[in-house]
């Protein structure tokens, strides 16, 4: 409770010291940016923090991390005082601070309570996110250093990470309930961030008077973003039930949740499972099977891919970066919005009158790729559209375009010069784009998993439809000052939703140049080129298709319409557009990376996370603009199919919470290692004292995971091949100190898979290997030495893992500096000749 | 008008004493008052320099200035420019004594400082403040002893002189930014109070004394980044490390929040409370606040949130840091409130002080009893306490509702007791640092005149054996009592050239050699009262405190 209260206590100082430049950036906000501070303050905190660690201005440890606060305090004091609005506004803002405290306070402490029944690290890649804010936290220089990867820099979007590790480290809480903690602020932020900017939205939207729509439509983002889940979820929940109606289940492509019975007979064509013994699916992580469509049902449209809603993710309690990133999406949206709303062309002149926004665009923007790389790519374009926009109503289109350039090129160049010194350490495989010429998508499987949040954004188009909305933008086309430019512009630019079909057009082109290219990948890919890739489709993937573009059509042309009109409905069509075309491409196109053999699983999986915010925001508000538009006699109709979906929707979220905590039995703390220490208490105490005695820049080996007989002639003999995602690895995600090898898997992904990196880490392995295997402690203290290695780990792990008492007698000629129980550690001795004159 | 001639003849024998009072020197009882404090702000510390042991943060920084001075780069060594200068002392001495007496000198620019802001803080309220730092134990150490931090508490001052008492030429701001620059981290509160204050009040300084103190900076941060001539790692801001680093390293035995019941309570409580004071004050008056009505509540306010962050850490900056600016603020109010008290009239109330201090007395004795004999006494004992804090607190609570409901303006003197309590406290504290430093836990660990002595005895007997090792184990804690030694060797296993072996007192002792007899303390520390009992009979017994001692053993290969 005190770990809560103190990582709570900085939260809410830091978003308060952001709270000055959060008025100047979104004073057009019903709450004048309170619900964003926490996510602006930390964005720009981190961002600081990492640059003076960089030029070493900071040092290490909890000092540097208050100082940091300290000196964001001053620069927020400096920007509160330059601004003679600040008062005023404090004033004014009052009401929305502490709706957006009390939002953030009870979605904090609602979820450190979820997670004290289930605050294990221990599964899936929390090693790895633990790993990563474990190295900002003790990494002695920046860049931090890859505690799997010892003298490496680390080389991965670790921005979430610094975050977490700001308040951890401010806070003085033990990292691993940091861990949890830190999920807690990432739930909490997101949670008021998307209702500030769903209710400054809906106020643009609705007027001022409309307060309870305003509510309602903050609200609504909050349980869209936070809680709702796939509605497969209501089949999961019928089945458990043993309410499993065979041919309903067939024609919502759910026959894969079907429970057949433990004793299963031929036809079973779902789950091996009994009904639920409670009133929710009770079998071992139930909910799993709502983030991966391959278990729904035969011919899944993603099969081995991930399909992932936040809630999902918040109630998993992966600790990673897209999960971090949610806040600073919506940050970065807010932004956009706020800068879309604003009056006035934007050009570099506005740079030199207002250095602050300069400075903030770069950072939040920066930032995204910081934490997150792919969002840059999704969301810095919608930055651009908001200022082309804004500058459109103001300027001719030739000045549109170079004000517009003009204004975004400063903070895009220093947005590349604040991060690059991450920059130039991050290097994943990238391979490039490729044409998607799998099976698809099911029409069905779409629906149930992103069609509340479509559904719910399409009223908005209702503003944009009518006669105007149709009429050709003569004026433009009158401008064009050649003949047969005039021409093909009359012909092209016929209406807003002739233009709307670009976004529907291009991405077709791209995927048949591609084809034609042969460069495409799909799973069980039988054939290359555009035959095979459109023959390969299933008929109800392209029916998903044509519904992606149909929608993609219809909100892209009625942003388009609304803008021209400076209609406050415009930026929910955007959002819209935005989420439909972010899913449009992941049934076209795919990005090629470490997980290739897998094609386009993390396109989906990203891609499809990037829609899902911000299909929450705009379905929130579109939902509230759809119930309002109706005459007061009919809301309670028009409500009812938003409930009645909206509910579907939390299903996931009130059936499988109870699941994943255990029923709330067992209330365990927040400390992600208590299982550690219940378990192996000598693991946990090695933890512990590493933590305490160990140089922050020294090597530690542990196992590398590879197993280790003794052979027929008495030698080692390695057996069974290297794998991730096991207990190897332990003492470098636990304490963040640098190991020699981790997880090799994961260093391929996050370095790109090079033969100098496959070379340097199988050194490493064999002499880690060696270390545990010698047959002499000469032999071993040279292995030592070659890793540049300090401290040798020995537990149960070890001794599982080098058999046959492989190990060498450390304690005859290392000294022995930790033991409890079957863990110790030895360290190579110290003669040094010490200067005292 | 025109005089009578009778009032013309009156006019010079009007003017005669007048004029006689002028010729005869005289004293006023504020000077008196004003050479009271210094000699004791004076006598409270001279002692130290001589009597205090080499522990805590001095012990870390003179190790740090001594391998600096060898050429040894070292994380000790921050440096401040106080730290290079007594890395040159030790030159010339290996005693830390000449070091010390710089930190002293420095010191004692305090009260001048003080004299000059006596328009500002008020004549009583300067001459108390200053009371107040001579009696301050954290103020104390730190400005004797020789830390990183040494000289930061005169410069601070300085500095609020210079922002609010005197106008240096442009280019006197080099000199001010180049040591604020190469200062420790109490300097830091009353920077970032300046700045957040200029920035409100949208005040731009003169730009050519801008220039000078950006050069002032410069070179501060220049010659901090090539520790003074030692080497060269990185941007060096000394301030911002000896800040941050304050927060990891342990640089004494007692974390701030156990040092600051012992050393800061009547120091911390009274500078909140006159802070709060102040503010309703201001909030009452209705006015514009004079600068340092702005900038010292600003830099205490600054200096409580760094102690109240430091809480749970082992390092006394933080502490000295909030005594420190409190003193500012505590002066002043004090000041008020004793002359409220003076006008009052006591007659009405006088009876409750007396029965207020009288219960507060036999309790106090009752407890201190049982903190001689450490346990609590029997039933008839309680009730002995019992009753006098009960009636002590009716009679507290009878005098402020008392003044509260019908004589206001006698309100401070329901403070009275607390005000005695307090600076019986600060003194008990004050003289217990001062006087018998043996027996304080600040600072701590200390490196005692034992260790020495090893040293000694090790580099005898290594003359004619061999070299001489130590644990790795002493690392950190074998640099001052070792300094100006032959060559020592920092091992974890006996190597087989060793002569000399000092070693933990659990180990196993190494093959070949033996131990010299005797009681071999490396380290002292000494643990904090574990209990309200254990404090109570500390304050009236300052050598009731447990030691904790690291002993090591001598041994010497067989001849």
């Amino acid at each position: 409770m005190t770990e809560a209260l103190a990582f709570w206590g900085v939260a809410i100082v830091v978003a308060a010291l952001a709270l000055p430049v959060a008025f100047r950036l979104f004073r057009a906000f019903p709450d004048y940016g309170a619900g964003l501070s926490l996510a602006l303050g930390l964005t720009l905190l981190a961002a600081g923090y990492f640059l003076l660690r960089v030029i070493d201005v900071l040092p290490a440890g909890r000092g540097g991390f208050l100082l940091a606060i300290a000196l964001f305090g001053v620069v927020a004091f400096v920007v509160a005082t330059s601004d003679r609005r600040f008062l005023p506004t404090l004033r004014l803002a009052l009401p929305g601070m502490a709706v957006a405290a009390a939002l953030f306070s009870t979605l904090f402490f609602g979820y450190a309570f979820f997670r004290a029944h289930v605050p294990d690290i221990a599964h899936t890649e929390q090693p790895m996110d633990f790993l990563y804010l474990n190295a900002m936290l003790v990494s002695p220089e920046f860049p931090p250093h890859d505690p799997w990867l010892a003298g490496e820099t680390a080389s991965y979007h670790y921005g979430g990470y610094l975050q977490a590790a700001v308040l951890t480290g401010a806070a003085d809480v033990w990292p691993a309930s940091g861990y949890n903690l830190a999920l807690g602020a990432v739930f909490a932020s997101a949670g008021a961030a998307a209702a500030s900017l769903a209710a400054a939205l809906a106020r643009w939207l609705f007027g001022r008077r409309a307060r309870l729509w305003v509510v309602g439509a903050g609200a609504g983002a909050v349980l869209l973003l936070l809680f709702a889940g796939p509605l497969a979820s209501v089949f999961e929940l019928a089945s458990a039930r043993g309410v499993a109606n065979e041919a309903v289940f067939n024609a919502f492509g759910t026959e894969g949740l079907v429970r057949c019975g433990s004793l299963p007979d031929e036809s079973c064509t779902g789950l091996l499972l009994d009904p639920a013994t409670r009133w929710y699916p009770d079998d071992h992580w139930a909910w799993w099977r709502m983030s991966r469509m391959s278990y729904w049902g035969p011919q899944p449209g993603y099969p081995f891919t991930v399909t992932e809603a936040p809630s999902f993710s918040f109630l998993l309690g992966d600790l990673h970066p897209h999960v971090m990133a949610i806040p600073g999406v919506l940050l970065a949206l807010a932004t956009a919005a706020a800068l879309w709303r604003g009056r006035g062309a934007l050009s570099w002149h506005d740079h030199r009158r207002r250095p602050t926004l300069l400075l903030c665009v770069a950072v939040i923007f920066g930032s995204l790729a910081f934490v997150n790389v792919w969002d840059v790519l999704a969301f810095s374009p919608v930055l651009a559209l908001a200022v082309l926009a804004r500058n459109r109503r103001e300027r001719s289109p030739g000045e549109t375009a170079i004000d517009t350039a003009t204004w975004l090129a400063p903070p895009a160049i220093l947005a590349v010069i604040f991060f690059i010194p991450w920059w130039t350490g991050f290097s994943p495989e990238n391979g490039g784009v490729y044409a998607y010429g799998g099976g698809g998508t099911r029409i069905e499987h779409v629906l149930l998993m992103w069609g509340a949040g479509i559904v719910f954004t399409l009223p908005v188009v209702g503003w944009a439809t009518g006669r105007r909305a149709l009429e050709p933008p003569a004026r433009y086309v009158r401008r064009l000052r050649w003949r047969w430019l005039r021409r093909w512009g009359s012909r092209l630019a016929g209406s807003p939703f002739a233009l709307a079909l670009g976004p529907v057009l291009v991405p077709i082109v791209i995927w048949l140049f591609l084809a034609g290219f042969e460069r495409t990948a799909a799973p069980f890919e039988s054939g290359s080129g555009p035959g095979s890739a459109l023959g390969g489709r299933m008929a109800g993937a392209w029916l998903a298709l044509f519904f992606y573009a149909l929608v993609l059509w219809l909100l892209t042309g009625a942003a388009l319409v609304l803008n021209r009109r400076n209609h406050p409905a415009t930026p929910i069509a955007v959002l819209g557009a935005l989420g439909v075309f972010l899913l449009y491409l992941t049934e076209l196109l795919l990005l090629r990376d470490i997980l290739f053999f897998i094609p386009r699983l993390n396109t989906v999986f990203k891609l499809s996370y990037q829609a899902w915010i911000v299909l929450s925001v705009a379905g929130a508000v579109g939902a509230m603009a759809g119930i309002r538009a109706a005459p007061p006699r009919y809301r309670l109709l028009a409500a009812a199919p938003v409930v009645v979906l909206l509910g579907a929707s939390l299903v996931f979220a009130v059936t499988n919470t109870p699941n994943r905590a255990g029923d709330f039995a067992v209330r365990a703390g927040l400390d992600g290692l208590g299982y550690v220490e219940r378990l192996e208490g000598g693991e946990y105490e090695l933890v512990r004292w590493l933590n305490d005695n160990a140089e922050r820049d020294a090597i530690v080996v542990e196992a590398t995971g590879r197993v280790w007989l003794r052979g027929e002639d008495g030698r080692p003999t390695r057996e069974g091949a290297e794998g991730s995602y096991g207990s190897a690895g332990r003492v470098g995600y636990r304490t963040g100190l640098q190991t020699p090898i981790g997880w090799p898997g994961h260093e391929r992904t996050w370095r790109g898979a090079s033969p100098e990196l496959n070379a340097e880490i199988a050194r490493r392995q064999d002499l880690v290997d060696r270390v545990y295997t010698a047959s002499s402690a000469l032999e071993a203290v040279d292995a030592l030495r070659a890793l540049g290695a300090t401290y040798v780990v020995v537990g149960d792990l070890e001794r599982s893992l080098y058999r046959d008492g492989l190990i060498p007698p450390f304690e005859t000629f290392l000294d022995t500096v930790f033991a409890r129980g079957s863990v110790m550690v030895f360290r190579v001795p110290i003669v040094e000749v010490v200067p005292t004159r | 008008m025109t005089a009578t001639p009778a009032a013309a003849h009156d006019r010079p024998r009007r003017h005669r004493p007048y004029r006689r009072e002028r010729n005869r020197p005289t004293i006023s009882v504020g000077t008196i008052a004003w050479a009271a404090v210094v000699v004791l702000f004076i006598l409270l510390r001279v002692g130290v320099i001589w009597r205090a042991p080499v522990g805590g943060a001095e012990l870390a920084h003179l190790s740090g200035a001594w391998q600096a001075r060898i050429g040894v780069e070292d994380e000790r060594y921050v440096p401040t420019f106080y730290q290079a200068v007594s890395a040159l002392t030790l030159g010339w001495s290996e005693s830390e004594v000449p070091a010390r007496s710089l930190a002293f000198a420095a010191t004692l620019t305090i009260p001048l400082a003080l004299f000059l802001l006596r328009r500002h803080l008020g004549a009583g309220g300067a001459l108390l403040a200053l009371l107040l730092l001579a009696l301050d134990p954290a103020g104390i150490i730190l400005g004797v002893t020789a830390t990183a931090s040494a000289w930061d508490s005169a410069i601070a001052v300085w500095l609020v002189v210079a922002l609010v008492a005197s106008r240096p030429p442009p280019w006197g701001w080099a000199p001010i930014a180049f040591l604020v620059a190469t200062s420790g981290p109490l300097t830091l509160p009353v920077v970032l109070a300046a700045v957040a204050i200029a920035a409100w009040r949208r005040a731009r300084p003169d730009s050519e004394a801008l220039i000078w103190g950006l050069l002032g900076t410069a070179l501060g941060l220049f010659l901090t980044t090539l520790q003074f001539g030692v080497g060269a790692d990185g941007l060096r801001i000394a301030p911002v490390r000896l800040f941050v680093t304050s927060f990891d390293e342990a640089w004494s035995t007692l974390t701030v929040a156990q040092l600051a019941p012992l050393y800061g309570l009547p120091l911390l409580a009274g500078g909140a409370v006159a802070g709060a004071w102040m503010v309703l004050r201001l909030r009452a008056e209705r006015r514009v606040p004079t600068p340092p009505e702005v900038l010292l509540p600003g830099a205490a306010a600054l200096a409580f949130g760094w102690f109240l962050l430091a809480l749970p850490t082992t390092s006394p900056f933080a502490l000295a840091a909030a005594t420190f600016y409190a003193s500012f603020l505590l002066g002043p109010a004090l000041a008020r409130a004793i002359s409220f008290l003076i006008s009052a009239d006591w007659r009405p109330h006088g009876y409750l002080l007396a029965i207020t201090f009288g219960l507060i007395a036999i309790g106090f004795f009752v407890l201190s009893d049982w903190g001689r004999e450490g346990r609590i006494g029997g039933a008839d004992e309680r009730v002995l306490v019992a009753i006098p804090v009960f009636f002590g607190l009716m009679a507290l609570s009878v005098l402020a509702l008392a003044l509260v409901s019908s004589l206001r303006e006698e309100l401070p003197l329901a403070l009275l007791p607390t005000l005695v309590g307090g600076g019986l406290l600060l003194l008990v504290g004050a003289s217990g640092v001062a006087l018998s430093a043996a027996g304080e836990p600040l600072p701590g660990p200390t490196s005692p005149p034992a260790a020495r002595a090893i040293r000694d005895i090790a580099v005898d007997a290594a003359a004619s054996r061999g070299h001489i090792v130590i644990h790795e184990r002493y690392r950190e804690q074998l640099t001052w009592p070792f300094r100006a030694s032959p060559e020592v060797v920092l091992a974890s296993q006996v190597p087989a050239d060793a002569g000399v072996v000092i070693w933990p007192i659990e180990a196993p002792p190494p093959e070949g050699f033996v131990a010299l007899e005797g009681r071999w303390v490396l380290e002292r520390s000494l643990a904090g009262p574990t209990s309200v009992l254990e404090a109570i009979h500390w304050f009236g017994q300052r050598n009731s405190l447990s030691e904790e001692l690291e002993l090591v053993v001598i041994y010497v290969r067989r001849p």
